[in-house]
């Protein structure tokens, strides 16, 4: 019930705290399309500590693992642009 | 002399006809001709169109269809093999292609791409896309996993860990969406799965991932 009591109801100007964990996924994965409600997350996100707090925690996990993202080699991107090129300049050579 | 004056008329109402149809056959000829150099200019133009396309909606995505092939194949060999199927597929595609979103465009020729060279190694159809990944993923024996980078942030190795520690249906979604960037429309195209099933792996990867890290002592903060 304290727990209830701590939330952060919702205004027209706030999301309420279960809105915000409700979308907090979608916020922070930049997939929030509507302004309104994009701002309303983000005004509590300034005023809640325990949203924050969850917030803070996947933006965290978000950035650890976008550095797992592994090293295209330049090689193979090199190799696959030059056969992209290829495809086009054939092309090219059938035209002429 | 009727017979001759028939023959005549004939011939000069022949002639005439003929002259009209000479001219109606050079007005077709010439009609023909300019339809075909008209096709010829406008195949010209359109392969032209057609390479102007490729560069500037292909050609910029090459580093993500990489990484998502990468994702997919798990497998740098593979992978490159991958794209060069999606690039040819893109190639022919491209005059069917609307010019609207193009990122997903690519990313479901990358899927059916997959799907295909799947089915051409494998005699029985993929029915289960995630069987089919999680085997992959079995086949491959880790040494050339490009994920598999030495990490050397204590944080980052507990993530790394908590990450590989998860089922392989939610490790894919968490690999397309915050590894390598895709939006959830994309990561569904990807997989051949819903939207709403995408969001509701991803919500339960990053649950599970922050009990780990939680319980590590790596966050403050390990429930939804």
């Amino acid at each position: 019930m304290k727990a209830l009591l701590r939330m952060v109801r919702s205004t027209d100007d706030m999301a309420s705290c279960i809105e915000v964990l409700h979308n907090l996924d979608a916020y922070l994965d930049g997939e929030i399309n509507d302004q309104r409600t994009a701002r309303r997350i983000a005004a509590h996100l300034d005023v809640c500590r325990r949203c924050g707090m969850k917030a803070e925690t996947i933006a965290e996990l978000k950035s650890s693992l976008r550095r797992l993202a592994p090293t295209v080699d330049p090689n193979a991107l090199d190799r696959l642009r030059r056969f992209a090129r290829g495809l086009q300049s054939e092309q090219g050579a059938d035209d002429r | 002399m009727p017979a001759i004056c028939i023959p005549g008329n004939v011939g000069a109402s022949n002639s005439v006809e003929r002259s009209g149809l000479t001219r109606a056959g050079n007005s077709q000829a010439a009609v023909t001709g300019f339809v075909h150099v008209f096709r010829g200019e406008m195949t010209i133009n359109q392969d032209r169109d057609r390479v102007a396309e490729f560069e500037q909606h292909v050609v910029p995505y090459l580093d993500i269809l990489l990484r998502v092939a990468l994702a997919l194949t798990r497998n740098y060999a593979d992978a490159e093999d991958l794209v060069q199927d999606t690039l040819l597929r893109a190639y022919r595609g491209i005059d069917r292609f609307d010019g609207r979103y193009p990122r997903a465009w690519l990313l479901t020729i990358l899927r059916r791409a997959h799907i295909n060279r799947n089915r051409r190694q494998r005699p029985v159809l993929v029915a289960d896309q995630d069987a089919a990944l999680r085997e992959l993923a079995a086949t491959s024996d880790g040494s050339d996993d490009p994920e598999r980078l030495v990490v050397a942030n204590k944080f980052d190795g507990a993530v790394a860990d908590a990450f590989y520690a998860l089922p392989e249906s939610f490790r894919q979604v968490v690999e397309l969406v915050d590894i390598s960037g895709l939006g959830y429309q994309e990561a569904a195209t990807v997989l051949s799965i819903p939207i709403g099933t995408v969001m509701s792996r991803l919500h339960r990867a990053r649950i599970r991932m922050k009990k780990r890290l939680f319980n590590d002592g790596y966050t403050r903060e390990g429930k939804r």
